[in-house]
């Protein structure tokens, strides 16, 4: 059985890599970083070895409790890429749960998480290597604590299965994750403060962190190098108690939960919840198929992960810059600028927004929508969602700094931005649409791999965007340079600018998807 | 005899592999025109080039006098079309998914909530109209993206497998559907597996294999006597292989296991 799971974890590995070339570059990459991340992991390790104590222990002590708990929670966001995760697909074969156990947990540990991790907690016996039994018991622990990541991570995994089925908690899981890369990124600036710290009270927050950690469930068995280290018998033989009362634990519960998966069908049916078919949002359209395609966006916005993304991105992205400024003592000046922030993302979104119908697009064309059509619904949902982030960041930010004599200038430049970029991205994205998560896929997924043809996009729609705005831009550095009444001529001349590049950006996406829109169907749809 | 759809030398090469060779076929109006073959024989391909969705590398198709190439609002505006393999808008409710078809063929709001009431009803429907069309089984899909197809009230339905995982209830409606559809002088083109199924509805039926043409004619002329399933498996050469699978009815079972 064992022999089965690992043959399956490899087969699968090899299959996915077969799938598409990209997926092999992606892995090439994915195996680089590893070896970067275990290389400085390994060197960081090993050179600790000549700290005293009570640092390395702090520092393994804190790092492996918090990859532990990574083991546990970062597979729950890619819920679905690992067959061997998902206990009901072996449903139907009438295994024993206790057979499929040490297959399962081996297919876990093969890849190249499993791997990494097992290579950086080796390098704990260099960090210990002070004394004989410090090593050895850092040996013990590098295996043992491995060995308990892929457990936690199954037997959590199992636990949460129930849960991760339904569509819904999967979608909110996204959500969920994108905010947390951004806290955790903005938590980062705030650690890079604490250098500034001086050693002695780091030390201490050092310990009592590590302090928790260690006594927590995934640190019992991190702990126990430090605890040979400082003689402390007891502490050591208490941790050596309580990991095995841990893993025993964990088996238990794992192998429990897995006979009830191992009789749950994997698409048992969920509650489906209902929605509201109309909105006031529907009347801020034009009752055409350019307005319904509008309306079919505003409704993607609201339902779709990959675009919930891209609004919680955009929304944040100018408050999360902010913070980092404030943290970095650089001041609140920039704050007004956030509106050219969210108006330059803006037409790089758009390029890919037929690539996010995938093959639903066929539907324009069975329709018979015009191409026009098809790219002005686009622009109009995108229009009715950012421009009011615009205009609230650029009151917010003119209200934040006090700088309200710029405000005519950043608006003008802002809308210009905004519009050319539309119009820029509609026109490239009927050429280049790119690539995107397909609909329902994890929305990380879709940047796997470079993507040659979203990089020519992308480039193209900032060359066009930066081109067009050169009149809109050269106003407003003369309007910061000399007299501030300049802004006020800004502000037409970059509204009229992006007017036209909009409605030129709509002719010439349009025409080409109406002499090309088959083509565009098929490269959407590989 | 008037031509509904008229398919003329089609051709597609996907690569060095031809997909469809010079097909040409007529469909007269007023008729339930079944097409069939087997796997990969290129009846997606062909019928894809019919309305518009994979541009042919050579021939012409022309729906009601309107050519799908030279012509393609005149000519989609009386088609219906009911695609296999293309995913729908399925962030959206079943109820706005046959809106948003409408409102794409300028079909006027008040009729387009009609239209949707009814054929949400005529479907059975109703009770899942506002869930999303994510959440919903094969079937509902295939029948949602029927009611998408016929919103705009077409004179010519083209519809790949539009009896594939629909359960016998729901294939029931649909038939009814359609044989109501042909008797006020639609005209219904339809693919499927299922010969059972094409020798029930239909009145012609064409058989391709291959790429090409094999057969094409009125049920009785393509029959020939014998049975579709019959005379489909003479056309197409079917072949039970010989593989030897006496262990799967061994006297008690073959006991050597695989574990």
């Amino acid at each position: 059985m064992i022999g089965v799971l690992v043959r399956l974890k490899l087969t699968l590995l090899r299959n996915g890599l077969r799938r598409s070339p990209w997926q092999v570059v992606g892995l090439v990459f994915a195996l680089l970083y590893g070896l970067g991340v275990v290389g400085s992991g390994v060197i960081g390790l090993v050179a600790l070895r000549f700290a005293p104590t009570e640092i390395i222990d702090v520092v393994t002590v804190a790092v492996f409790t918090v990859v532990t708990i990574g083991w546990v929670v970062l597979p729950m966001f890619a819920y679905g890429a690992d067959n061997t995760v998902d206990p009901t697909r072996f449903a139907l074969y009438g295994v024993r749960p206790g057979a499929l156990l040490p297959g399962l947990w081996l297919a876990g540990l093969i890849g190249v998480p499993g791997a990494a991790t097992l290579l950086v907690s080796l390098a704990l016996v260099g960090s210990w290597s002070v004394g004989v039994l410090p090593a050895l018991a850092a040996l013990l622990t590098a295996v043992v604590g491995t060995a308990l990541c892929v457990l936690w991570s199954r037997t959590v995994l199992t636990w949460a299965g129930a849960i991760l089925r339904r569509r819904r908690a999967r979608d909110f899981a996204i959500v969920a994750l994108m905010l947390l890369i951004f806290g955790g990124s903005l938590a980062l600036q705030g650690v890079s403060r604490i250098g500034t710290l001086s050693s002695e009270v780091l030390l201490e927050i050092g310990q009592r962190v590590a302090g928790v950690l260690g006594w927590t469930p995934p640190g019992w068995i991190w702990g126990l190098p430090g605890a040979v280290a400082r003689g402390a018998w007891a502490e050591a033989g208490l941790r050596i108690v309580l990991t095995a009362a841990l893993t025993v634990a964990l088996v238990l519960a794992w192998r429990a939960r897995l006979a009830t998966e191992l009789t749950t069908s994997p698409d048992a049916g969920e509650q489906a919840g209902s929605v509201h078919s109309s909105s006031w949002v529907d009347r801020l359209v034009p009752a055409t198929p350019a307005g319904a395609v509008a309306i079919r966006g505003f409704r993607y916005w609201r339902r779709d992960p990959r675009y919930q993304i891209g609004l919680v991105s955009i929304v944040v992205l100018p408050i999360f810059l902010v913070v980092v400024a404030l943290i970095n003592d650089q001041g609140l000046g920039l704050a007004a600028w956030a509106p050219v922030l969210i108006a330059a993302v803006g037409g790089l979104t758009i390029v890919s927004d037929t690539a996010y119908d995938n093959s639903a697009f066929g539907a324009h064309l069975l329709a018979g929508l015009s191409g026009r059509d098809d790219r002005w619904g686009r622009a109009l949902s995108y229009l009715w969602i950012l421009s009011p982030m615009l205009l609230i960041a650029a009151v917010l930010g003119a209200a934040l700094t006090g700088q309200w004599d710029t405000l005519p200038a950043i608006l003008g430049l802002s809308v210009c931005l905004l519009l050319v970029g539309f119009g820029a991205g509609l026109a490239v994205g009927a050429y280049f649409p790119g690539r995107v998560a397909a609909p329902g896929a994890s929305p990380f997924a879709g940047s796997s791999g470079s993507n040659l043809q979203s990089m020519i996009g992308a480039g193209l729609v900032m060359a066009v965007t930066v081109g067009a705005s050169i009149p809109t831009a050269v106003l407003v550095i003369v309007s910061l340079l000399g007299p501030s009444w300049w802004g006020w001529i800004a502000l037409p001349v970059g509204v009229a600018s992006g007017v036209v590049a909009l409605r030129l950006g709509v002719r010439i996406g349009g025409d080409r998807i109406d002499r090309r829109g088959p083509e565009l169907l098929a490269t959407l749809t590989t | 005899m008037e031509s509904a759809l008229t398919l003329n030398a089609l051709t597609k090469r996907f690569g060095t592999k031809v997909a469809v060779d010079q097909l040409s076929l007529q469909v007269p109006a007023g008729s339930m025109f079944g097409l069939v073959g087997p796997n990969g024989a290129g009846k997606t391909t062909t019928l894809s080039m019919a309305t518009g969705l994979l541009r042919p590398d050579a021939g012409q198709a022309v729906v009601l006098g309107h050519d799908v190439w030279a012509d393609p609002p005149r000519a989609k505006a009386a088609m219906g079309v009911l695609p296999d393999g293309l995913r729908l808008f399925d962030r959206l409710s079943g109820r706005e998914l046959i809106t948003y078809s409408g409102r794409l063929r300028r079909v006027p709001e008040e009729q387009i909530q009609q239209r949707c009431a009814a054929l949400l009803d005529a479907l059975g429907l109703t009770e899942d109209a506002d869930t999303l069309v994510v959440d919903y089984s094969a079937g509902m899909t295939k029948k949602i993206a029927l009611a998408c197809a016929l919103v705009h009230g077409p004179r010519l339905l083209v519809l790949d497998e539009p009896f594939e995982a629909v359960d016998p209830v729901s294939g029931d409606r649909i038939r009814t559907i359609l044989r109501n559809f042909v008797a006020s002088s639609g005209t219904v083109i339809f693919s499927s597996h299922v010969m059972e199924l094409v020798e029930n509805l239909c009145d012609r039926v064409a058989v391709i294999g291959d790429g090409h043409l094999l057969a094409n004619g009125t049920l009785e002329e393509v029959r020939a006597g014998a049975s579709l399933q019959e005379r489909f498996l003479q056309l197409v050469g079917g072949d039970a292989g010989s593989a030897d699978l006496s262990w799967l009815t061994g006297p008690a079972g073959d006991q050597r296991s695989e574990a």
